[in-house]
């Protein structure tokens, strides 16, 4: 239904930030400059929605975002919520899925879906004057989905056939599965997004229809709109929509903690390969902790980019290694784990490699990092803030993530809050969270090829029925 | 953000929404750029867009791996890697850093037909970056300690690719259908090849094909002709390549019938590339081609291949189908990955797909909703300044001027059904094709 405008307004929390990074660069930080003015509205029903205009091109990207990943998955049901959004294109009481793809395709638009721990989201890209086809076809989905047998069978086949492509496939990917799995003893963390082989043949149409039942609801979604478009008529077009949807009032998401254990673990993936990897996983904290930005900087000053210490001494100076560099989440629901990893190169052992990544982390410890390290690290991630920018459907992608991990505007506090890092500060989180007492360790060691397969061919009467996986 | 490995999973692969770059076509916003011929044969391409305080900078030089003699295979990929690795009296950790403190969005990278160095800067750091840029493409050391370890790197990196079996098919489809060709050769080179890369190849390779003859300078974001025009002329004026002989390997002859490929790896799935030597992107053809592609397994979830392997019968997660053509040679191919037991069921699949396609042709529905996508998405492609580089860049390639975008809609709207039916019929050619499959073959017990 309609609404006058003045009504609406009541709804609409504005929020519209002129963007005030300071950045590295102070009063003069190019930030300033970045068109971004995001809006934030709620509906009675509890959906929120942020909107960020930018009329670069005749185009809108619209993605809406359930809070729910495979961190709510339960045990043995793992998988959930990726096949769950296998089969929200499937169709619903209005539209087959085929009809449902086709009107998206034939109005020049293109959609897809992503699920990860923390969030579920499905995204379009449309010509600008398509808005409201979008979401009416969204919120048709939000609630009428059909859940069906005849497209479950062939789309649990398809769901592992992408986890043999992605994992099974992939000696690099089963070693971090395996990291991540030892890492996280308690937190659903633990589990692959994609879920366990056997969870994934083991789950059915009504486990499905109580996951979508429980968490596709108006008040766990964030839509997120980014183009070209006016942000009045976008909130009355939501009105229209997804206003009529019912809540059933859900309860927030629930809580769960990774034990604060200090252990160390060692994960060894023997799998025909070329080479061996390694990968050292670490808890942290995230953006709630006062750490959060000086860990950032860690990331970038041991791993972000060439002229990053792993980089420079595993892969310039000693030549042991391919690849070297670091991973830390900064922005996620509950804290994850900050990773260093490398590439052994050929006729290096992962034992090499894994000695000299503790040698940078001890020395980064003893002699501290400098002041002109800090500030190239600050001017290369201001600039690849800008770049991320030329994208809408990547600025959506920021907004949502943060939104769901708690605060939409922790993009724009995430610069600032780098800016104040001091040398001491990263010493401090690298000594307090890289040690070696509580991490995990993970090697890929490589097996020779030559080895005949696993698996005896199907067709021998008398083989195991299953390779051992 | 800190740059995250996003651990995402998707209801389909993103190839799909990659493979149609210069496809989609246009009609509202046509794209408006300037283009001007620069002294010593460069063009100049500048689209002017200031919302966002950056800008793109892409240089294209026709310096790609087909100029190099086939026995040093890889020789124009090691070339474009060392460009940073030492230039105009700066050492490859001083070029690092300055990259470094730029956003790191210098890189030069080696394709077929080109190399292209691009440069993503705020415009506070144009200048520097500009510098930068002509220092390493004009002035570079190739000191030979740098040599020896980009030798190794690319040595190491092949090994690595092995453990890909995307990769490993590729290379097995390439070889056999284009043999010592610059097709059939991987721009990086073989374990064969890179070895016998001296310095001196290496310097006669950057002194013969990197300057101004076919230079092709794009700059898109915060910046007006007149600047572009003067950064080029103020940094890259009198930059001459010497030129000579590019080699030319005979094509071998076409496979008769469907020439398999195998090879045996200890896999859970059997990834398998099927496809022809086909038409090049200027065939007037092509836009026929390319609507009857979409319908057929270009399109995401509704084509033909996807509907039938994926949505019916649960057998891949992914199949796709495009034409890979550019100014002087195409091809056609067919991708999926499947549990090695259904890799026949898949082929033969797969196979009838197309000669539905080939027998039957389409719709006029589906002729019309095909051009819908087509020339609806055209213009919401041009939505940042890097796909919009990409674009011009690859409008000026294949030799089209800038009104290209205007018309590109009309081509895609006069297809008729007869023409897509031909163009399946022509240019996907099962009597020459090659069928590349890595998996493990005991299990997968291939009949072809």
């Amino acid at each position: 239904m309609r609404r006058a405008l003045g009504l609406l307004l009541l709804w609409t929390v504005l929020l519209a930030t002129s963007l005030s990074w300071a950045g590295g660069g102070g009063a003069e930080s190019p930030l300033l400059r970045v068109p971004w003015k995001v809006t934030e509205h709620r509906l009675p029903n509890g959906m929120r929605a942020l909107l960020l205009p930018d009329k670069r091109a005749p185009a809108v990207v619209f993605l809406v975002w359930y809070q729910v990943g495979s961190r709510e998955e339960r045990a043995g049901k793992t998988g959930l919520a990726h096949i769950l959004e296998h089969m929200m294109f499937r169709g619903t009481k209005e539209r087959s899925g085929k009809e449902f793809s086709n009107l998206i395709k034939r109005n020049g638009g293109s959609h897809n879906a992503f699920t990860s721990y923390d969030y579920t989201a499905y995204y379009e890209r449309m010509p600008a004057d398509r808005l409201e086809l979008v979401m009416q076809i969204e919120a048709d989905r939000m609630v009428n989905l059909e859940l069906r047998k005849e497209d479950f069978e062939p789309e649990k086949n398809v769901v592992l056939e992408e986890r043999r492509t992605r994992t099974d496939d992939s000696p690099t990917s089963l070693l971090f599965e395996q990291v991540q799995a030892a890492a996280f003893t308690a937190h659903p963390y633990r589990n692959p997004i994609i879920g366990w082989e056997r969870d994934i043949r083991s789950l059915g149409l009504d486990d499905l229809r109580e996951f979508y039942r429980r968490y596709y609801d108006p008040a766990n979604a964030i839509a997120v709109i980014v183009g070209d478009f006016e942000p009045e008529q976008a909130v009355r077009l939501l009105e229209k929509h997804f206003g009529p949807v019912p809540t059933r009032k859900p309860a927030g998401r629930p809580a769960f903690q990774q034990n604060a254990e200090r252990v160390e673990r060692r994960v060894v993936v023997r799998k025909e390969a070329e080479l061996p990897y390694l990968s050292m996983a670490h808890h942290a904290p995230h953006w709630k902790s006062g750490d959060g930005h000086a860990l950032a900087m860690l990331e970038a000053v041991l791993g972000g980019g060439e002229t990053s210490r792993l980089h420079q001494r595993l892969v310039r100076r000693d030549q042991i290694a391919l690849s070297a560099g670091a991973d830390y989440t900064y922005i996620s629901v509950d804290p994850g784990l900050f990773y260093l990893f490398a590439q052994p190169a050929p006729g290096k052992k992962a034992e090499e490699v894994e000695r000299a990544i503790q040698e940078e982390v001890d020395r980064l410890i003893k002699e501290g990092v400098t002041r002109e390290e800090l500030d190239r690290a600050l001017r290369s991630v201001e600039a690849q803030t800008v770049f991320s920018m030329d994208n809408p459907f990547y600025r959506a992608m920021l907004l949502g993530r943060a939104a769901v991990a708690g605060d939409w505007r922790l993009v724009e506090s995430f610069l600032p809050g780098l800016a104040k890092v001091k040398p001491e500060d990263v010493v401090r989180v690298a000594k307090a969270y890289l040690g070696p007492e509580a991490r995990t360790t993970g090697v890929l060691v490589p097996l020779p090829l030559e080895r005949k397969p696993r698996r005896p061919p199907a067709s021998l009467p008398h083989g195991p029925a299953d390779g051992g996986r | 953000m800190p740059a995250t490995r996003e651990r995402l999973f998707r209801a389909f692969f993103l190839a799909l929404l990659l493979a149609g770059l210069l496809a989609p076509g246009a009609s509202r916003a046509a794209l408006r750029y300037d283009r001007e011929e620069l002294p010593g044969g460069a063009v100049l391409l500048v689209k002017e867009s200031p919302e966002l305080p950056m800008v793109n900078v892409q240089v294209s030089l026709d310096a790609g791996s087909r100029r190099e003699p086939p026995g040093k295979a890889g020789l124009a990929q090691m070339t474009a890697s060392l460009l940073a690795r030492g230039a105009a009296g700066k050492n490859a950790l001083e070029i690092a850093k300055l990259n470094d403190a730029l956003g790191g969005g210098a890189g030069v990278s080696a394709g077929r037909d080109h190399v292209t160095a691009s440069l993503k800067v705020l415009t506070r750091d144009l200048e520097e970056g500009a510098g930068l840029l002509a220092d390493i493409l004009r002035r570079p050391a190739f000191p030979p300690d740098e040599i020896e370890k980009t030798r190794s790197q690319t040595l190491g990196s092949l090994r690595k690719q092995q453990d890909r079996p995307g990769y490993l098919a590729g290379l097995a489809f390439r070889r056999e259908l284009y043999g010592n060709t610059a097709e059939g050769r991987q721009v990086e080179g073989s374990p064969e090849t890179v070895p016998l890369i001296r310095r001196e190849d290496i310097q006669a390779f950057h002194r013969n094909w990197y300057g101004m003859k076919g230079a092709i300078f794009v700059f898109v974001g915060d910046i007006t002709l007149q600047r572009a025009r003067d950064i080029v002329l103020q940094h890259f004026q009198g930059w001459e390549a010497k030129g000579g002989e590019a080699p030319s390997p005979p094509l071998p002859p076409a496979p008769k019938g469907l020439k398999a490929v195998k090879v045996d790896r200890p896999l859970t799935q059997a990834t398998v590339v099927l496809g022809n030597r086909s038409l090049t992107r200027k065939n007037p053809d092509f836009y026929a081609a390319r609507v009857m592609n979409y319908i057929l397994g270009g399109g995401g979830f509704e084509s033909w291949l996807m509907n039938n392997l994926r949505e019916q019968k649960g057998l891949v997660y992914g199949v796709y189908s495009m034409f890979e053509s550019d100014a002087d040679s195409g091809l056609w191919r067919l991708v999926l990955q499947t549990k090695n037991e259904s890799a026949n069921q898949a082929i033969d699949e797969s196979l009838s797909e197309v000669r539905k396609m080939q027998e039957h042709g389409i719709s006029e529905q589906q002729l019309e909703e095909a051009k819908a996508f087509i020339t609806g998405s055209f213009a919401t492609q041009f939505s940042s300044s890097g796909r919009i580089a990409d674009f011009i860049l690859s409008v000026e390639r294949l030799g089209f001027d800038p009104g290209y975008a205007d018309r590109y809609p009309q081509l895609i709207r006069a297809v008729t059904r007869e023409q897509v039916q031909e163009a399946a019929r022509k240019h996907i050619k099962l009597d020459e094709a090659v069928l590349a499959v890595v998996g493990n073959m005991a299990e997968a017990k291939l009949k072809r």
